[in-house]
């Protein structure tokens, strides 16, 4: 089904609906059907075909969304911005502790090393 | 200095839903500044909601105000840095994930106390001393 090109091109499409997800899934259900209603007629279609027939995913995602304006999308897409950078921001101090952690953990256990040594050379 | 009047914060909240230079923005807002304080001569705008009754909502007159405005190349860029960003959060997920297995890892394997046997002797670790004792 994921190299199946309906699905290729709903997932580009999908890429550019820049809406709250309710809407989103609501656009992408319909966009399905449109695209599985043409592929039923056609079952040999690839992808180059579907961007004929609907038009590059950027396009057939603007007509889809013909109720939203753009500044409307332009919102949406700041605030997700703003929700990853603060989600960035976290991971990264997630990532500095444990490098901190295990800095600390090599230190304070460095003597069981020289124990191990020790061990090994007997 | 900060004027703090329904018309100004009417502006101001207008100003925070356009997106575009700040030279176009103050251009645009300038205008809008001197229909609304024209308007507050004729009839004075007691609170923010008078403003809107009079003007619309805020989004509205962003709307109307950001209408020849490359909006579509905004947009576009944005989506795009959306997905940078979405590739860099997977990235950095990757990252946390095998940190946090390599803490797990060293807590595991240097967890105190221990104590090491060999054929001659007991070596006891004790990590608050810092010390070995070597016991015969």
């Amino acid at each position: 089904m994921n190299g199946c090109p309906e699905y290729l091109y709903l997932k580009h499409v999908a890429a550019h609906l820049t809406c709250p997800r309710k809407e989103r899934n609501r656009l992408l259900q319909q966009a399905k059907q449109e695209i599985n209603a043409y592929c039923t007629q056609l079952p040999h279609v690839d992808l180059r075909e579907l961007k004929l027939k609907f038009g590059q995913p950027i396009d057939f995602a603007d007509a889809l969304m013909t109720h939203f304006t753009y500044l409307r999308r332009l919102q949406f897409v700041r605030r997700k911005i703003r929700q990853l950078l603060t989600a960035a921001l976290a991971l990264l101090c997630v990532c500095g502790i444990l490098l901190f952690q295990i800095n600390r953990i090599s230190n304070a256990d460095s003597g069981c090393l020289a124990v191990s040594y020790i061990q090994s050379s007997e | 200095m900060k004027k703090h009047d329904p018309v100004h914060t009417y502006i101001g909240k207008v100003s925070r839903l356009l997106y575009c230079s700040k030279e176009e923005k103050q251009a645009r807002l300038q205008g809008l500044e001197q229909s609304l304080l024209e308007a507050a001569d004729l009839q004075s705008f007691a609170s923010l909601s008078d403003v809107i009754a009079a003007f619309g909502s805020p989004e509205e007159m962003a709307e109307e105000l950001s209408e020849s405005l490359p909006l579509e190349d905004e947009l576009f860029q944005h989506t795009r840095l959306c997905s940078k960003l979405r590739i860099t959060i997977a990235c950095l997920a990757v990252v946390a994930l095998f940190l946090l297995i390599a803490v797990l890892y060293l807590v595991a394997y240097y967890s105190p106390p221990m104590i090491y046997l060999s054929a001659s002797a007991f070596c006891l670790f004790t990590p608050e001393e810092e010390s070995y004792e070597w016991l015969p």
